[in-house]
């Protein structure tokens, strides 16, 4: 084997390891960024969801003005909001959701005043508790890890306390 | 030597034939060692984070369907709760086994996925067991 071929070999063998490393590396990301827009997602539209749940029962069972204007404008707001991550689709769920939230209040006001006159005993909702319902099951977590032990991947989320 | 032998072997043999050729695979294994563990770790850094966006920005709207479906079955059985939880105890039961079974963690989890993270049909079945539910108390106290 001469100089030539030498450097030939390094350079090929450099080379199948460039392309194991690096597609080895973009499936990786790819695979973690699933994760995380899986994760985000959730978080970000299950608040969304009780307040809409809560609003359209509320609309069916109570015939009390205010309440039925507010909580059928919370209904179109949400419905207006796209699930995806699009630029455009971001802005309009950032500006929706103060107004949404503010909405709420006022028909969780108005959902107390109906049942409170019916069952003083009954527990007063308000949006606190609901947001606590929420992070109760959308949690804290910023992360989907694997399971480094490798014997129990039942879940693969972890509880991390990383911001973002 | 005989006729046999490459032009190759000729220029990397040695006096004895026999020692040549483990020898020499030797030396290229090594070769090939250094070379493609160095290749690989540029291969890695060069991907650095390449992917993680288009990743996120594909299963973020199946992440939200999710958030939104469950978040509809825990706010509706939270308002019955409220409305009817005294009369009805099954009510606050229900809201409570379906915090536990419908937490972040437990939904996306290995077991509802497959390896390209695509959602499995037991996620489908643990979703529409929920869903049916709200609907009976949606029925009985219409």
């Amino acid at each position: 084997m001469d100089f030539d071929e030498l450097l030939n070999l390094e350079q090929e063998f450099y080379q199948e390891g460039y392309e194991e490393g690096r597609n080895e590396n973009l499936k990786h990301n790819l695979l973690e960024g699933k994760q995380y827009g899986l994760q985000v997602g959730f978080q970000r539209f299950q608040l969304l969801g009780i307040i809409y749940g809560i609003s359209d029962v509320l609309i069916q069972k109570f015939d009390d003005a205010a309440l039925q204007k507010n909580a059928k404008v919370i209904k179109d707001l949400i419905e207006e909001i796209q699930m995806d991550n699009n630029q455009e689709n971001v802005a309009i769920y950032e500006k929706s959701i103060f107004k949404i939230r503010n909405k709420f209040r006022l028909v969780l006001m108005s959902l107390h005043k109906n049942i409170s006159s019916i069952d003083s005993s009954s527990d007063r909702l308000t949006l606190e508790k609901i947001e606590s319902l929420s992070r109760e099951i959308a949690g804290k977590l910023h992360g989907y890890t694997e399971d480094d032990s490798g014997s129990n991947n039942e879940t693969m989320m972890q509880d991390q306390t990383t911001d973002w | 030597m005989t006729v046999e032998m490459t032009d190759e072997e000729n220029i990397w043999g040695s006096d004895n034939e026999a020692s040549t050729g483990p020898q020499e695979s030797l030396e290229v294994k090594k070769l090939q060692q250094i070379h493609s563990k160095r290749g690989y770790l540029d291969g890695i850094s060069s991907a650095k984070e390449e992917n993680l966006q288009a990743g996120f920005d594909d299963t973020f709207p199946l992440g939200a369907k999710y958030g939104f479906q469950i978040g509809e079955i825990v706010g509706k059985l939270r308002l019955f709760t409220t409305l009817y939880g005294n009369a009805d105890p099954q009510v606050a039961a229900d809201l409570k086994q379906a915090q536990d079974e419908l937490r972040i963690n437990r939904v996306l989890s290995a077991r509802h996925f497959d390896e390209e993270l695509q959602p499995l049909d037991s996620l489908k079945v643990l979703l529409s067991k929920w869903q049916a539910r709200v609907l009976d108390y949606e029925g009985k106290y219409s």
